[in-house]
């Protein structure tokens, strides 16, 4: 076993998800997370607000069509820890493989 | 900072890496503009241009094709875009948008003086037609890269 630098908040498999769903957008709204993942909104809104409090993910809120709406992005943090995760998965198949 | 996880075997870690593949290329399809929009864009866009080059700013058609261009992007605004739940913005593709608006600026206005030198009306509608043909052509660039992204194009 091995993956000494991976990150605890990103990696568990919903906020992984998340992170990887928000990578290729400036942002994304609520249901958009919600209806790609799958899970329930308070599931959603759980994991959405570990990954605030770590700094990886920033939320800006509006109206439209006279409902309130949220849409979450990455944050230039967020991207690097996400793009660091990931290679770290990367090296521990690839250690794996060599072997 | 995050804490560190110590442990994780490769077989978690490849399914990781298969669900963040999954996710991404989810982002990607969900980034993909409908083709209704591109072709939107080049039509209203070659009407303002057009119509700009022919009498810049002394007739109707112009403040008409631009009203209806305004209300077009009003409603792209509210469902697509940063509004959007069905096509959010791709990330880090903002400097070929800044050029391809660059590229269509210098055909309006180079039209525009090239009408005014020559009293050639023809001139604007070929302005007209290359800000239209352009902007579609980088609209549906941008489609391309997303779908490529996304795996949706077997062909790349």
């Amino acid at each position: 076993m091995s993956g000494s630098n991976l990150d605890s908040v990103i990696h568990a498999p919903n906020r992984l998800q998340i992170c990887a769903l928000l990578v290729p957008l400036d942002e994304a709204e609520f249901q958009v997370l919600r209806d790609e993942l799958g899970i329930s909104d308070s599931v959603l809104s759980k994991h959405l607000k570990k990954l605030e409090e770590a700094g990886y993910i920033k939320f800006r809120k509006g109206a439209m069509n006279g409902r309130q709406r949220m849409w979450a992005s990455l944050t230039s943090p967020g991207r690097k820890a996400f793009a660091k995760h990931v290679d770290e998965l990367r090296r521990v198949v690839a250690m794996a493989e060599g072997e | 900072m995050a804490d560190k996880i110590t442990k994780v075997t490769p077989e978690e870690a490849r399914d990781a890496l298969a669900s963040i593949r999954m996710m991404e290329r989810a982002g990607w399809r969900r980034a993909i503009t409908p083709r209704w929009v591109n072709a939107g864009h080049a039509i209203l866009a070659a009407g303002v241009c057009a119509t700009f080059a022919l009498e810049p700013l002394k007739n109707m058609y112009f403040y008409a094709w631009a009203i209806v261009y305004v209300i077009f992007m009003g409603y792209i605004a509210t469902h697509g875009s940063a509004f959007a739940r069905e096509f959010p913005p791709p990330h880090g593709r903002r400097l070929h948008y800044f050029t391809s608006s660059l590229g269509i600026l210098g055909v309006v206005v180079g039209s525009s003086m090239l009408r005014q030198t020559y009293d050639a009306p023809w001139i604007s509608v070929v302005a007209g037609l290359i800000a239209g043909l352009w902007l579609f052509l980088y609209c549906e660039g941008e489609r391309h890269y997303c779908e490529e992204k996304a795996g949706q194009r077997l062909n790349p």
